[in-house]
């Protein structure tokens, strides 16, 4: 039989109990100031989190010196042929932007938007919640519900909270949130249901013919592509299938990306920075 | 609330890992930590970064649920601590 200290049991309690006023205390004031505790952590993370990225980019940098030429040759031949074929396409959208910027011109649509460049703090995998953090707040204009996309036009998320100096948002594809997208040669309209980690899911009468490699287009003037098509899934029984695609943009390695802030004349007052 | 040199170091350790390594790691830290030292406590406050930092408010609209799940695993550490050989070695 285990003998307990009667001493070391009174400590334990003693303990448990400091620290659950101690977690009461913290929990009640970040109710009342509930981004002051944030903004702390975040001015902490900064130096840190750049620290961290400087150190693993030198490491990195030193250990490309001893990478093997050969393998560098083939790896540069494999790129060049395919930058070849990536400008071939990137000549044909561009032809295909200017047109549509001119219809949206001569419609009365001109998408005049403001847009704010920020840095990415935090990302998945370091989330548990499948959000990222900017380096951008109501300082700089940021509100609650701005657009987020890449800084190659990839629908990424929505600003969910706004600090002073910081941000956080909540992405397209985290888990259980739901998103209108159109999809395939048709443009079919559907969900996508956020399953995390830049990954999505849709599920659809097997009626429409969907294949691996589609476009899934976010709706819109500008229709910006959110993902392609990477797997299928049913049963010759199943009257729905499953399909999955995943976002163009790693989210692991987002490094900066776009707020829009529209529909504001002007960003906010420093009246209201201050009531942050 | 007992707090030895060793509870501090590994405490102020995983503050900093929080910033820059996956949450699942920390996870298993604050885990093996639970397991080795006696009163773990401070990873309540770990546990209370974790979600100031990447806010859980929106998922699934549960608030503070990095700081529960370290609050049970506090909770069960003693509990399954002395059938584990390792952990009753590293009882600090």
């Amino acid at each position: 039989m285990r003998i307990i200290d009667k001493n070391s049991r009174r400590g334990n309690k003693r303990g448990v109990l400091t620290g659950t006023i101690i977690v009461f205390v913290v929990i009640l004031f970040h109710i009342l100031v509930p981004s002051f505790i944030p903004n702390f952590f975040y001015q902490v993370a900064t130096p840190i989190v750049w620290g961290w990225h400087s150190g693993v980019n030198l490491i990195a940098d030193t250990a490309f010196i001893f990478t093997s030429k050969t393998r560098l040759f083939n790896e540069n031949e494999i790129l060049v042929s395919e930058l070849a074929k990536a400008n071939e396409k990137l000549t044909a959208l561009d032809a295909l932007q200017s047109d549509l910027k001119q219809l949206q011109k001569i419609y009365g649509r001109e998408n005049i938007e403001s847009v704010v460049l920020a840095a990415v703090l935090l990302t998945p995998p370091l989330s548990p919640y499948d959000t990222l953090v900017l380096d951008v707040g109501a300082r700089e204009g940021v509100e609650v519900g701005d657009f987020v996309r890449s800084t190659s036009d990839v629908p990424l998320g929505r600003v969910t909270e706004v600090f002073r100096d910081f941000s956080r948002v909540e992405l397209l594809s985290s888990p259980g949130v739901e998103t209108a997208v159109r999809i395939g040669e048709d443009h079919v309209q559907a969900r996508a249901l956020g399953v995390g980690g830049g990954e999505f899911q849709i599920l659809l009468p097997r009626e429409f013919a969907i294949a691996k490699g589609d476009i899934v287009i976010f709706p819109g003037l500008t229709s910006l592509p959110i993902g392609t098509v990477e797997s299928l899934e049913y049963q010759e029984t199943d009257f729905l299938q499953l399909v999955s695609f995943m976002s163009p943009v790693n989210i692991r390695a987002l490094s900066y990306v776009l707020v829009e802030i529209q529909s504001r004349e002007e960003a906010a007052t420093d009246n209201e920075i201050e009531s942050i | 609330m007992k707090l030895n040199l060793f509870n501090i170091l590994a405490a102020a350790l995983i503050f900093v890992l929080a910033f820059v390594l996956p949450w699942w790691i920390i996870l298993l830290l604050l885990i093996t930590c639970a397991l080795s030292f006696r009163s773990f406590y401070i990873a309540i406050f770990i546990g209370f970064q974790m979600d100031m930092l990447y806010g859980s408010g929106h998922f699934g609209g549960v608030p503070f649920l990095f700081t529960f799940i370290v609050c049970v695993v506090l909770f069960f550490a003693p509990l399954i601590k002395h059938r584990l050989s390792f952990a009753e070695r590293l009882d600090f």
